[in-house]
């Protein structure tokens, strides 16, 4: 099963069954299905320039040589055209010569030629190419590959990227005629797709989010680089982002928020959902690296006389948004803070006993102009995946996670390392 | 009332956000080239070719305002755009006209470079080599952005042209006459001159420049007409610094017949404004637009390049991973920079001609704009209006005019 490529199919003269020119192939179309999707019709230029559409069956042979025309199995008037389905991808114009994400290896690739194969009388797409061999065999032939290559004294691999992985980078015009894109890119995990929008540019990036369900386009976003966080929210329908925004943790999203431009975060936080837009609201106001600016608000709090079965009865109605479980808090009715209990006491302790019992009344806390650095050295000192952090007044206004604070802390270690090992 | 001042604000805002790539692009026209071109144009001609210049601002505003919307509407640089829509021998012939131009416009700068420092008796040998490797450093250090923004700052300095030409006292009466009924001529000289006008305020390379700044900016199609203003108005600041480095030029050049032969003779014009020293602000202004333009050029010569070829780009990399992209760079520097070492390279005539040679590949560049804006399944319903087909059409026939006529009176 020789290997048959695009750009030596495009342009290749036609013959009809008794052996007439029957013009030449302009494009090919595929039903963007499978692993490898089948080339189903062919767009002909005919001998009088006019363009028509036939299906694939009507082709009898594909010969290797790039020399030898494509022969049809009918001759030239008993052929009917037909229309391209709104379903089908024409490979020339919205795959050959266009960007598309290598969604295995995380890269952008620029498709210098396609690759298809021959199965059962029907071709298949294979893979797209990007490389210097598909190159020149784009610009000219196999052969200038093959001169190039002994120019140079060594070998020019073909850069297949497998079908399977490939992901067309569309733009909004060619989009709106098919459904079912970037459906290889949204199984991905959102860090992985964080690492695909790197390398796009604003646009691409805003594209991709768009189509991503909401979950996953916050999660993605999260996991970017914060000028990545910033143009992409930019880039963004603001209704879109919005909604994105209130799909994140409100310490994420305020951190975002606070690297655009104030006109721009102002009309984002306008078209939030009022509660959500409060919540994040509140954390701006708070200086970046402190506390305040990390922490996430509406931690889990009980009132003191309430039993292990009401809480835990109250953990299953209401918690499912919190960021953590793991620690809870009790608070007088101003919010104050009194104590502090695990999950794994809550889960242990007798259903009938009051919080006020169980819980730790000496908490370590923090307030929330405290810095980034005095609070990772609490979390380690004491061993905790949490903190919370509390007002002038003792009243709790939220939390600090460890993962929070790990993902500021980790490249301050890093940095100190990489400077011990130049010295 | 509180209200209407927040609306205002925030419309102050959102063009503040947009605001750039039009103003910056329009500053680069003031490069070592452009600052050449209108000088010599002033001392040679006087004030009769400033009535090019209305009709050039309009047509650089058009053709500025296509990239722009290019640009935001499909979210790629003009070189992705070629390669998407005509393939990839048409993308190589245009890298081609793009790599070809910017190599004459990177030695157009390293000569600014050799000619400015001449002024302080720094001999080319030391200037040119420092120079480039200096330009290498900067891009190898990723300070791509910082570049620009000093690049555009300190461009300000030629402001100092309206202030001089207003103190030379030129005689506004006759430069009035000849902006609405110019003394024409068919002279190689006068067309060539003309070309080069042309050329260097709406420079090919300036279109791939300009789009792919919008592209990596990022700005949203809500927001196309606060891009399009910045467009214009970085077209009526370019054509009005050209207006008084003519106007200066025609005042004090001219009537002495002054012939442009370096740096120095250019540098009379500032006299009016900065007496004894005019040689040293003229050098500095030169200088500054010599190095930044020449770091600013091979870079976006290279991204253009890797961009529609598919290849790894980024100044954060490190070039065993972008190997081409870093020797495109390089070989823009070098190749721009061996020229200017010749011991008698005529450097006032290697900005001046380098500026003919844009000039005379601009409408090559405008019809493959044409083309691919006006094509729907492209731009949508952001095709171009008839009014901006005319006026580039226009501009495109008429240079392709011009540079026949040229032919014609060269070989007569």
């Amino acid at each position: 099963m020789p290997a048959v490529f695009f750009t030596q199919l495009r342009h290749r003269a036609l013959v009809d069954a008794e052996g007439k020119p029957a013009g030449r192939l302009e494009d090919l179309a595929v039903l963007p299905l499978g692993l490898k999707p089948p080339v189903t019709k062919l767009l002909v230029r005919g001998p009088e320039r006019e363009e028509w559409v036939l299906p694939w069956d009507v082709v009898a042979e594909v010969p290797p040589d790039v020399e030898q025309p494509i022969r049809l199995r009918a001759p030239l008037a008993g052929l009917s055209p037909v229309a391209l389905r709104p379903d089908e991808m024409r490979l020339g114009k919205i795959v050959l010569d266009k960007k598309v994400v290598d969604t295995a290896r995380k890269k952008v690739v620029r498709v210098n030629d396609i690759e298809l194969a021959e199965q059962g009388g029907r071709l298949q797409v294979v893979g797209v190419e990007g490389g210097a061999r598909g190159l020149l065999r784009n610009l000219k032939s196999e052969h200038l590959a093959e001169r190039v290559a002994r120019l140079l004294g060594r070998e020019l691999p073909r850069e297949v990227v497998p079908w399977e992985v490939v992901e067309p980078l569309e733009t909004e015009l060619t989009r709106a005629k098919r459904q079912a894109v970037y459906g290889k890119l949204a199984k991905l995990h959102p860090a992985d797709i964080a690492d695909i929008m790197e390398e796009l540019n604003p646009s691409e990036r805003a594209a991709i989010l768009t189509v991503l369900d909401e979950e996953t386009a916050a999660e993605a976003i999260t996991e970017a680089e914060p000028e990545v966080q910033a143009s992409v929210v930019q880039m963004m329908e603001p209704e879109k982002a919005a909604d994105i925004l209130e799909e994140m943790e409100p310490d994420e999203a305020a951190d975002i928020l606070s690297d655009l431009p104030e006109a721009k975060a102002e009309e984002l936080l306008e078209t939030m959902e009022p509660a959500e837009a409060q919540e994040v609201e509140e954390l701006l106001e708070h200086e970046e690296d402190t506390a305040g600016g990390l922490m996430t608000t509406g931690p889990v709090a009980f009132p003191p006389a309430l039993t292990v079965a009401e809480a835990i009865q109250r953990i299953r109605d209401e918690a499912k948004e919190a960021e953590t479980i793991y620690y809870m808090y009790v608070t007088d009715p101003q919010e104050r803070l009194l104590g502090v209990f695990s999950l794994r006491e809550l889960i242990l302790a007798d259903s009938s006993q009051r919080l006020e019992q169980l819980m730790h009344p000496e908490v370590v806390s923090v307030r929330a102009e405290t810095g980034l650095r005095e609070v990772a050295e609490l979390l380690t000192k004491y061993n905790l995946l949490a903190l919370p952090v509390v007002g002038g007044e003792g009243e709790l206004l939220g939390i600090l996670t460890v993962d929070d604070v790990l993902n500021l802390i980790l490249p301050m270690i890093w940095k100190k390392r990489a400077v011990k090992k130049f010295i | 009332m509180p209200t209407r001042w927040r609306h205002i604000r925030r419309r102050a805002l959102l063009f503040l956000a947009v605001m750039g790539p039009g103003i910056i692009t329009a500053s680069v026209d003031q490069d070592a080239g452009g600052i050449t071109t209108y000088s010599v144009a002033g001392a040679e001609y006087g004030y009769s070719l400033l009535w090019s210049l209305p009709f050039i601002v309009v047509a650089l505003a058009v053709v500025q305002e296509m990239g722009t919307r290019m640009g935001i509407v499909t979210g790629r640089g003009l070189a992705d755009l070629i390669r998407e829509r005509f393939g990839l021998r048409l993308t190589l012939l245009s890298l081609a006209v793009l790599v070809l131009a910017n190599i004459a416009n990177t030695a157009s700068e390293f000569a600014g470079l050799a000619a400015s420092l001449e002024i302080f008796g720094i001999p080319r040998f030391w200037s040119v080599p420092v120079g480039g490797l200096l330009v290498l450093a900067l891009v190898v250090q990723g300070t791509y952005k910082i570049i620009e923004r000093i690049f555009l700052a300190a461009s300000a300095v030629y402001v100092v042209y309206a202030v001089s030409a207003l103190l030379a006292q030129p005689p506004w009466p006759v430069i009035l006459r000849q902006m609405v009924r110019p003394t024409l001529s068919l002279q190689g000289g006068y067309i060539t001159t003309l070309i080069t006008i042309v050329g260097t305020t709406i420079a090919p390379w300036m279109q791939f420049y300009l789009q792919s700044s919008i592209v990596d900016k990022g700005v949203r199609l809500r927001n196309l007409r606060w891009a399009r203003l910045d467009a214009y108005m970085g077209s009526v600041a370019a054509g009005l610094i050209a207006f008084f480095i003519i106007v200066a030029c025609g005042a004090t050049l001219h009537p002495h017949g002054v012939r442009i032969e370096s740096a120095k003779d250019a540098a009379l014009a500032l006299q009016p404004f900065a007496g004894q020293f005019a040689g040293l602000l003229f050098a500095f202004g030169l200088l500054n637009a010599s190095v930044f333009a020449a770091a600013i050029l091979p870079l976006s010569t290279a991204y253009a390049v890797c961009e529609a070829l598919g290849w790894q780009t980024g100044v954060d990399r490190k070039p065993r991973e972008a190997p081409g992209f870093f020797s495109i760079y390089t070989l823009m520097i070098v190749a721009g920079a061996a020229p200017i070492l010749l011991p008698r390279a005529p450097l006032v005539a290697i900005m001046f001609w380098s500026q003919t040679l844009n000039g005379l590949l601009l409408p090559f560049v405008i019809l493959v704009m044409l083309k691919l804006i006006n094509d729907p399944d492209i731009m949508g319903r952001y095709t171009n209006s008839v009014a901006f087909n005319l006026v580039a059409w226009g501009t495109a026939a008429l240079m392709i005019a011009l540079s026949v006529l040229l032919l014609l009176t060269s070989i007569v």
